[in-house]
């Protein structure tokens, strides 16, 4: 890496060159995996609750006959239209502008024009197309014999230019429709069919369906359910722990995307959070902190050292790794976006601007333990006297707003740092007290554990190791300052740093 | 990158990558021979794709940087996912696979397929990453020797530079899909539209060129928690009939029932089905006709109008996408709350959206207003339905509609709700308050006595 470190140098000077090693720096530093795999832990331990607790309900959600029935979900997952928007100022018109939003017209539509196309007489057919573009609609009803068109078509103008904000732009357009069918009758009722079912027509569909992966599509025996869904606890016990841990990472989050697939109509803020951090913690080598595959590891040296009659190896701590540092990255610029979002998203909102927004969600009665009497308590007394209401609720709702529009910029900060992370923990705190949301407050504070750094886990977890003598002093990571020097500096002098970096963890260690 | 010692590692078990290789390449081999017979053995199947691709991740686990091991982990993915439903062994062996007694298979483990395909994409992907540095290296010294010739002072080094090239190649790669993932993730934060407004263009062409990566992942948030304002929450709750005449309420969620585990995520589930049918048609005006037909139906039945909310806004039809669930919902209920006289078949499912309003700052403070009162529930009839999920009557007069049920302070004169009412404010928090319950009338109306607000 120093070879490299010094070809980053000399082919990369100048301005962009500083960018270039600023980004390389930002993404593909070492960095221990200690703090990888405390949040591997926290977020192991979330998603084995999460999803046994979906014990109590697995036919229910995942069922063939469950709250979303597997017919239904494998028709919304196979049928589903995907349509382009257009790439110019215009959409380009579809075959049949049919109502939005209201499928018994729709339907009613469409079976007149079923019915029309099934006439015995061919004739008819071509009658009906001519009288749709006729100028004038013909006076008497029984000219269109069995076919009467529904009233939305016989309110409408003839020429389809003429009636910008009629639902159907004009008869001329229907009656073009109908005589550009499909004239195979079981591609015509298809055509129909999914007309009926999406409102649009599949022969303008881009593609239909959607990218999904789920067991519970595939597998709906109530037996087979229960034996797959322990099989998915199983692979998340082991993730947790941390064995085989590069596996069970995969196998866990292909578990858990299982049930965020078939069930969508149950999931809330915590599914996606706990999704987020499975996805980069199978990126990162979780497991190579704080997990039993360091312990089995350990165990199998100590062995074969014995064995060959070898002094027993130290328990040694991780190395830097670079993924573990790319995959804390990827999660915290993730944590940013999120934060970013729901702050920006919450100025559209009056009551984030007077203040009152908090109290609506502490109200709640549905989240918040608004059913427990101290709780109610609290609120009636804070409403009877308005200025500490008012402190309370604004104070609430102002920090809220500050934290998640200030903390994507400024958690950067080395010095800020500490202050955003206890901020997002007493904002997520809060959000589990008052308003309920335990999971989802749980997940987000788990996330934030990703602005720690590796060596304050390291720190804190050393205070409960045994035999904490023998083990060196954790390094203190180089500051951005010290970073760029020795990206400027020439390699003699790392040296150096090493010697004042050591100096300033004894200071800080002291202190 | 910490790697094991080599002498002392391998020597722990499953740790020869091309052992482990060979018997993933033996399971898939038996995964495709079972495939031919066209869907019997299925849980055989599937239990040697679970081997086969164990021993190939475990062999790539063990050498995470060798090519050789990757690609063959690849290869050996994407002869597993053919394996999942065998389509082109399928045409071999005629015809379409049945499920086998015990494990139901749906028609293709087509998800499965997907999974198994994106491995090996994966698979390969990474092969090229760890590649390109040595082909790099390669190809400069090539190019060194064939140009300058072999005196050239560059020879010495030309290897190593190459290969420094290839690795910075290798990480811009890795920034370049960095980038784009993050892209596709603002994509989706962006492309929902603000308020009123439509959505950014840009946003939704990315979004859209995206969506199998985000779909696949469930990267499709746009992380707008508690926005623009917190809204009252909406659940669903059913009045089921049976044949008999009695009848039950089954109420989702209901505290103390469906928050049995200690941090209620099965209740915040619960309370989630009430939210996916909360995605309301704008409100704008009811058609006229519509309007009439409610307050026909209304004056024959005995229930009015809210007197709080404009007209408009007392007709909340829920998107389509949600009404296409409701029929599902209420297909559940019937199953999963019979009589319990097994001779008594249930007769007819209501459904309504029940909106919880919070209690005002100014009314938290009066005690004899309680946020469970029954005027707090705002409840929108969505449909009887039967137990197999058919909605009874499409052109029920009052479906969608509130079906009110408010307060009123003691002794003041309440509006007349069965004429047109000025919605007004009411300070229920001075005094005592009367309820007028207009859901105890519905709730009641046979379905066979309604359509076009005819008794």
């Amino acid at each position: 890496m120093n070879a490299s470190a010094r070809l980053v140098r000399e082919s990369a000077p100048g301005y962009l060159g500083s960018i270039a090693r600023a980004w390389n720096r930002f993404w593909f530093e070492p960095t221990m995996p200690t703090t990888l795999g405390l949040i591997r832990i926290c977020a192991g331990l979330l998603m084995l609750y999460v999803h046994f607790a979906y014990s109590y309900d697995l036919t229910a959600f995942f069922g063939r006959d469950g709250f979303l029935s597997l017919k239904e979900a494998n028709r919304l997952r196979t049928e589903t239209p995907r349509v382009s928007s257009p790439l110019g100022w215009y959409s380009s018109m579809p075959s049949l502008p049919l109502p939005p939003e209201d499928r018994p017209s729709r339907t009613g539509i469409l079976d007149w024009i079923e019915g029309v196309w099934d006439d015995p007489d061919p004739k008819t057919r071509d009658l009906i197309v001519g009288m749709l573009w006729q100028p004038e609609l013909p006076p008497d009803a029984s000219a269109w014999g069995n076919h009467l068109p529904p009233a939305l078509i016989l309110g409408l103008p003839p020429d389809p230019m003429g009636a910008s904000e009629a639902n159907l732009r004009g008869r001329g357009l229907v009656g073009n429709f109908i005589s550009k069918l499909p004239k195979d009758k079981a591609e015509r009722t298809r055509v129909l069919q999914y007309m009926r079912d999406w409102g649009l027509d599949p022969r303008q569909v881009n593609a239909t369906g959607g990218y999904y992966w789920s067991i519970w599509f595939h597998v709906s025996d109530p037996t087979w359910m229960v034996v797959t869904h322990l099989g998915i606890l199983l692979a998340m016990f082991l993730f947790t722990i941390g064995f085989c841990t590069r596996i069970t990472s995969v196998l866990s989050w292909l578990g858990a995307l299982s049930y965020l697939q078939r069930s969508p109509m149950t999931l809330f803020g915590g599914d996606t959070m706990m999704n987020i951090l499975l996805i980069y913690l199978m990126i990162g080598p979780s497991g190579a902190a704080l997990s039993v595959d360091r312990w089995l590891e350990h165990w199998w040296r100590k062995r074969q050292a014995l064995k060959a009659g070898l002094p027993e190896p130290e328990w040694t701590r991780p190395e830097p790794m670079i993924s573990a540092n790319f995959a804390l990255r990827l999660l915290q610029v993730h944590f940013c976006i999120i934060y970013f979002s729901a702050g920006t998203s919450k100025l559209l909102g009056g009551q984030w601007w007077n203040g009152q927004a908090i109290y609506y969600t502490m109200a709640n009665y549905e989240f918040s333990p608004m059913r427990h009497g101290y709780y109610l308590s609290m609120m009636r007394f804070l409403a009877e006297h308005r200025w500490l209401w008012e402190i309370a609720m604004a104070g609430g709702t102002y920090f809220t707003l500050a934290l998640e529009l200030s903390l994507p910029f400024l958690v950067w900060n080395r010095r800020l740092r500490p202050f955003y992370v206890a901020g997002a923990f007493m904002l997520h705190t809060a959000i589990a007290l008052f308003m309920g949301l335990v999971t989802f407050s749980l997940m987000m504070a788990t996330m934030v554990l990703a602005f720690l750094p590796s060596e304050t886990v390291d720190r804190f977890l050393a205070r409960f190791e045994k035999h904490k003598r023998k083990q060196p002093e954790p390094v203190e990571a180089a500051s951005d300052d010290e970073r760029e020097d020795e990206e400027a500096a020439p390699a003699e002098k790392s040296e150096k740093k090493e010697s004042s970096t050591h100096v300033k963890t004894k200071h800080r260690a002291r202190r | 990158m910490t790697r094991e010692h080599p002498d002392i590692m391998s020597a722990a078990p499953l740790s020869n990558p091309r052992r482990l290789l060979y018997a993933s390449a033996g399971a898939a081999g038996i995964a495709v021979m079972l495939a031919l017979p066209a869907g019997v053995w299925v849980p055989l199947r599937v239990l040697c794709i679970g081997v086969a691709v164990l021993a190939a991740a475990r062999a790539v686990v063990v050498q995470p940087r060798s090519p050789r091991i990757v690609a063959s982990a690849a290869a050996l993915a994407l002869v597993c996912g053919s394996a999942m439903d065998g389509s082109w062994l399928q045409l071999l062996a005629q015809g379409k696979p049945t499920p086998p007694p015990g494990l139901i298979v749906e028609d293709d483990w087509d998800t499965a397929r997907l999974v198994m395909r994106l491995l090996a994409m994966v698979g390969f992907f990474a092969t090229f990453l760890l590649l390109l540095p040595f082909v790099v290296g390669k190809l400069y010294l090539a190019y060194i020797y064939t140009f300058q010739g072999e005196r050239s002072p560059k020879v010495a080094t030309a290897e190593e530079r190459g290969q420094f090239a290839g690795w910075v190649l290798t990480r811009a790669i890795i920034s370049v899909l960095v980038v784009l993932h993050f892209i596709g993730i603002g994509a989706a934060v962006m492309a929902v539209p603000a308020g009123q407004r439509e959505q950014s263009w840009l946003a939704q062409q990315i979004w859209q060129r995206w969506q199998p990566y985000l779909q696949f992942m469930y990267l499709n948030n746009a992380y707008r928690f508690y926005s623009p304002e917190p809204g009252p929450p909406s659940m669903l709750w059913f009045r089921v009939e049976y044949t008999d005449g009695s009848f039950q309420w089954v109420r989702l969620p209901t505290h103390g029932i469906d928050d049995q585990d200690p941090l209620a995520v099965e209740f915040t589930r619960r309370l989630s089905l009430g939210e996916s049918v909360n995605q309301l048609v704008p409100v704008g005006s009811v058609p006229l006709d519509m309007k009439r037909r409610r307050q026909a139906a209304g004056n024959n039945f005995r229930i009015g109008k809210h007197p709080e909310l404009p007209l408009d806004f007392q007709y909340r039809r829920p998107m389509e996408s949600c009404i296409r669930l409701l029929p599902e919902y209420a297909r559940y209920i019937g199953r999963a709350y019979p009589s319990t006289d097994p001779n008594v078949d249930v007769a007819g499912i209501k459904i309504y959206r029940v909106v919880h309003h919070m209690l005002e700052p100014r009314q938290m403070s009066a005690p004899h207003l309680k946020p469970t009162d029954p005027w707090t529930y705002f409840h929108y009839y969505q449909g009887e339905f039967t137990k197999d999920g058919e909605l009874m009557d499409p052109d029920d007069p009052f479906l969608y509609w509130l079906i009110p049920i408010y307060a009123w302070p003691q002794g003041a004169k309440p509006p007349d709700p069965f004429e047109d009412v000025t919605p007004g404010m009411m300070y229920l928090e001075a005094g005592p308050v009367e309820v007028i319950d207009f859901m105890k009338t519905h709730e009641k109306i046979p379905t066979r006595k309604r359509g076009g607000g005819q008794p």
